[in-house]
C-alpha cells in the first residue's frame, strides 16, 4: 500500500531525512520509534503534505500512485489519513459542519453518494461512542477549549469518520493521561481492519502495550537504522535509546 | 466630466459643485417656495455654500474617493413607478410589515392595514438644526435640501407586534440619469416598547445614481430598537448613508450593518447615549470584491454616566477591494463609569485589498472603561492545512474559515430568519 524509497528530505538547508525506506501492506501496523530530532514528525508532515520540507531524493508511492504529487486534500481523497501531535483549534467552525464537509468531499472523490444530514447525524453519534466523545462536543467549535485528551480523542473520531486506508498517528500518545490512553488505544483498535493499515509514529514504548504492533522500526538521524518485531520495542524500553547509537555508531 | 455643467445647466439638474444656485435650481425644478423658505432648508444651504462637499484633504473623507466617485450634477429623483412587491428582493421575510419606499416616495403606506400602536405618516421635511457638523458630514444637510418627503414611523404606547418593519428601499431608475434620490425616514420608539427595524436598498435599472439616506432614531426611556442596515448588490450607485440615534435612559438601540457586493458606500452612523443607563451596539459585516470602496465611520457619544457600547466590525476582503473604518467613540467629561468596547477586524483575502483603520477614543472623564482593538491578517494557514488534510479543497476551505470569521457577527442578528439568511455562504464573495 505505501512505499517509501531512499527519501531525503530537508528544511531550508538543514538535512532531516537521509534515505528512509519503508513498505507497508495492507492489514499491518507498523510502529515508528526514535529519539528526540530523529525525524519522526518531519516523516509524518510530509506524509500529509507539508509545504514546509523540500524532497531532495526519493520517492513515496501510495495506492500505486505518487504520493508527492498530489494535494492534501488529494492525499485525503485517496484514502490517507494523520492524526495531528498538535491539533488546531479553528474557532467558528463547528466539528459536526467541518466533518459533514470532509466525508463529503471524501465520499465525491471515491464516487461514493453523499450522506444528508439525518444519515450524518447518527453516523457521528455512533462513531463518538468509541472514543467515548459526548455528542455536544460535535456542535462547539473545531478543537476550541479541549483538553490535550480530548483533541486526541477528536483525531480517532475523525479516523472513524473518514475510514482511512492509511493512517498515520504522530505522537498520538503525548499528553495524554493513562484513561484517554486506554480510550484512544481502544478506538485505534476497533478501527483496524485487514484492508486498512496505520503507522503509529511514537517516543515511548507505553502506547504499543495497547496497541500491538507488527513491525517496530526505530529512526535515527533521519534513517530508519534498525527493524523488529513488537519485541524491539520492549528491548527499547529496556536498554534506551543510546543503545542504538551505540550499535550504529559500531 | 460633464460637459454640460458648466456652461448652461438642463433642467432639472442641480449643481454639488457650488451651492450658490442651488435654490433658482430647484426652484426650476418645480419646487413650491414654501420649502425655500423655510428656515430648516436655509440652514442647510448656508452651511453647503460655506463648506461644499467634502474634498479628499478632508480627514473624515480621506481614503473614499467622492471626487472620482461624484458627478457635478444631478437630477433629483421623482416618484415613477410604484408597483413594487415586497417578495421580489431578498432578504424576504415573509412575516414582515412591509414598508416600500421608491426613491425616497412612499409608495406603499395605504396599503398597510391599520396596526396598532405603529404610525408610519408621510409629511414635509421638518426640523431647523441637523446635529451633524458640515464640516465633517455635509450629506444629510443635502438631504435636507432635496427630500421631499419626511417618512415618521412611530412606535407608541400601545405597539406590541412582534413582527418585524421591513423597509424596503426600491431605487428606481428614470429617463435620465444620473439621478440622486433622497430617502429620509424618522423612527420614534415611545418608552418601554420594542421595535426591530430591517432597511434594505435594492436597484432596479439603476445605474449612475447617488443615494443619499437620513435616518434619525429616537429611543426613549427604556425603549428597545434593533436595527439592520442591509446594502447588498448596490452596484453603479454611490450609496451614502447618514443615521444618528438618540438613546434616553435604560433604553438601548442595536445598529447592524451588512455590507456586500457593492462598490461605493459611505455610512456616517452616530449613537448617542444621553441618559442614564443607556445602551448603545453597532456591528458590522463586510464582504467586498472587485474594486469596490466601503467606508464606515462610526461615532459613539457618551454623554450621560453609567452608559454601555459595543461595536464590532468584521471585513473581509477580496481582490482590490479598499475598507475604511473610523470609529470614534467621545466620553464627555461627566460621563463617569461608561464602559465602551470597540472591536474592528479584517481579513485580508488578496495581497491587493486594503483596510484603513482608525480607532480614535476621545475620553475626558476619568472612571470609565475603555477598550478597542483592530487586528487585520490573512487566513490562518494551520487551519487551513489541517482543513485540506481531512479531504477539503482549498476553495471549500477558505470559505469555511472565511464564514467562521464573521460568524460571531452573524449571530448578534436576533431575529431568527433574518440571522439563518446570512450564516453559510451568503456573504461570501467566491462561492466555490
Amino acid at each position: 500500500m505505501l512505499k517509501i524509497t531512499n527519501l531525503h528530505a530537508q528544511i531550508e538547508d538543514t538535512p532531516i531525512l537521509n534515505g528512509i525506506n519503508l513498505t507497508v501492506n495492507q492489514g499491518e501496523l507498523h510502529a515508528i520509534m526514535g529519539p528526540n530530532g530523529s525525524g519522526k514528525s518531519t516523516l509524518a508532515s510530509i506524509m500529509a503534505g507539508r509545504e514546509d520540507y523540500t524532497i531532495t531524493q526519493g520517492s513515496i508511492e501510495f495506492n500505486g500512485k505518487d504520493l508527492l504529487e498530489l494535494a492534501p486534500e488529494e492525499r485525503a481523497g485517496e484514502g490517507l489519513f494523520l492524526a495531528f501531535q498538535y491539533p488546531v483549534e479553528i474557532p467558528g467552525v463547528s466539528t459536526a459542519n467541518f466533518l459533514k464537509t470532509a466525508l463529503n468531499e471524501i465520499r465525491k472523490c471515491r464516487g461514493q453518494e453523499t450522506l444528508d444530514a439525518m444519515d450524518f447525524l447518527s453516523l457521528m453519534k455512533e462513531k463518538a461512542a468509541l472514543v467515548e466523545l459526548d455528542s455536544t462536543f460535535l456542535q462547539r467549535s473545531l478543537n476550541e477549549g479541549f483538553s490535550g485528551g480530548e483533541k486526541k480523542r477528536n483525531e480517532i473520531f475523525q479516523m472513524a469518520m473518514l475510514e482511512p486506508h492509511l493512517s498515520i498517528l504522530d505522537e498520538t500518545d503525548s499528553g495524554l493521561d493513562i484513561d484517554a490512553l486506554r480510550i484512544v488505544a481502544n478506538g485505534v483498535n476497533a478501527l483496524r481492519t485487514k484492508d486498512n493499515a496505520t503507522i503509529v509514529i511514537t517516543h515511548y514504548q507505553r502506547l504499543l502495550d495497547y496497541i500491538i504492533p507488527d513491525f517496530v522500526h526505530v529512526l535515527y538521524k533521519g534513517k530508519i537504522v534498525k527493524t523488529g518485531g513488537k519485541e524491539l520495542a520492549l528491548e527499547l524500553e529496556a536498554k534506551g535509546y543510546d543503545w542504538i547509537k551505540e550499535t550504529i555508531n559500531v | 466630466m460633464d460637459k454640460r455643467n458648466n456652461k448652461r445647466l438642463i433642467k432639472n439638474m442641480v449643481q454639488l459643485t457650488s451651492f450658490d444656485g442651488f435654490a433658482k435650481q430647484l426652484i426650476e425644478n418645480g419646487i413650491d417656495d414654501s420649502v425655500i423658505q423655510d428656515a430648516g432648508f436655509n440652514n442647510a444651504l448656508s452651511a453647503l455654500q460655506k463648506h461644499g462637499l467634502p474634498s479628499p484633504k478632508n480627514e473624515e473623507w480621506k481614503y473614499f474617493p467622492l471626487p472620482t466617485l461624484l458627478k457635478q450634477s444631478y437630477i433629483p429623483a421623482s416618484v415613477g413607478k410604484t408597483e413594487f412587491s415586497p417578495s421580489s428582493f431578498q432578504p424576504y421575510i415573509e412575516q414582515a410589515i412591509h414598508v416600500v419606499i421608491v426613491n425616497g416616495f412612499p409608495a406603499n403606506l395605504h396599503e398597510l392595514s391599520v396596526i396598532p400602536g405603529l404610525e408610519i405618516v408621510s409629511s414635509k421635511k421638518s426640523g431647523d438644526h441637523l446635529s451633524d457638523d458640515p464640516v465633517k458630514n455635509p450629506f444629510p444637510h443635502l438631504n435636507r435640501l432635496l427630500s421631499q418627503v419626511e417618512i415618521l414611523i412611530r412606535f407608541n404606547a400601545d405597539y406590541s407586534d412582534n413582527r418585524p418593519v421591513h423597509i424596503i428601499h426600491v431605487l428606481h431608475g428614470q429617463e435620465f440619469s444620473p439621478i440622486i434620490i433622497s430617502p429620509s425616514i424618522t423612527m420614534h420608539i415611545e418608552e418601554g416598547i420594542h421595535a426591530f427595524v430591517i432597511e434594505s436598498f435594492h436597484a432596479v435599472k439603476l445605474t449612475d445614481a447617488l443615494v443619499n439616506t437620513a435616518i434619525s432614531i429616537q429611543a426613549e426611556k427604556g425603549s428597545e430598537i434593533h436595527h439592520v442596515i442591509i446594502e447588498e448588490n448596490l452596484r453603479d450607485i454611490v450609496q451614502i448613508y447618514n443615521c444618528n440615534s438618540i438613546v434616553k435612559g435604560n433604553a438601548k438601540v442595536q445598529d447592524h450593518v451588512i455590507i456586500h457586493d457593492s462598490n461605493a458606500v459611505r455610512n456616517t452612523i452616530t449613537g448617542s447615549l444621553v441618559n442614564l443607563n443607556a445602551t448603545y451596539n453597532i456591528f458590522g459585516i463586510v464582504s467586498a470584491n472587485g474594486k469596490s470602496y466601503v467606508d464606515n465611520h462610526t461615532i459613539v457619544d457618551h454623554v450621560a454616566p453609567h452608559c454601555e457600547s459595543n461595536e464590532m466590525y468584521k471585513h473581509v476582503l477580496s481582490d482590490s477591494s479598499t475598507a475604511i473604518f473610523n470609529g470614534k467613540i467621545f466620553v464627555r467629561k461627566d460621563a463617569q463609569k461608561t464602559n465602551a468596547y470597540q472591536s474592528n477586524r479584517t481579513l485580508l483575502l488578496s495581497p491587493t485589498s486594503t483596510i484603513n483603520t482608525k480607532p480614535q477614543l476621545e475620553i475626558f472623564a476619568d472612571d470609565v472603561k475603555c477598550s478597542h482593538g483592530a487586528t487585520t491578517g490573512s487566513v490562518d494557514e494551520e487551519a487551513l492545512n489541517y482543513l485540506r488534510s481531512r479531504g477539503i479543497s482549498r476553495d471549500v476551505a477558505m470559505n469555511l474559515l472565511t464564514e467562521a470569521f464573521i460568524g460571531e457577527v452573524v449571530q448578534k442578528i436576533e431575529l431568527d430568519s433574518l440571522r439563518s439568511h446570512y450564516e453559510g455562504s451568503a456573504l461570501l464573495s467566491n462561492k466555490a
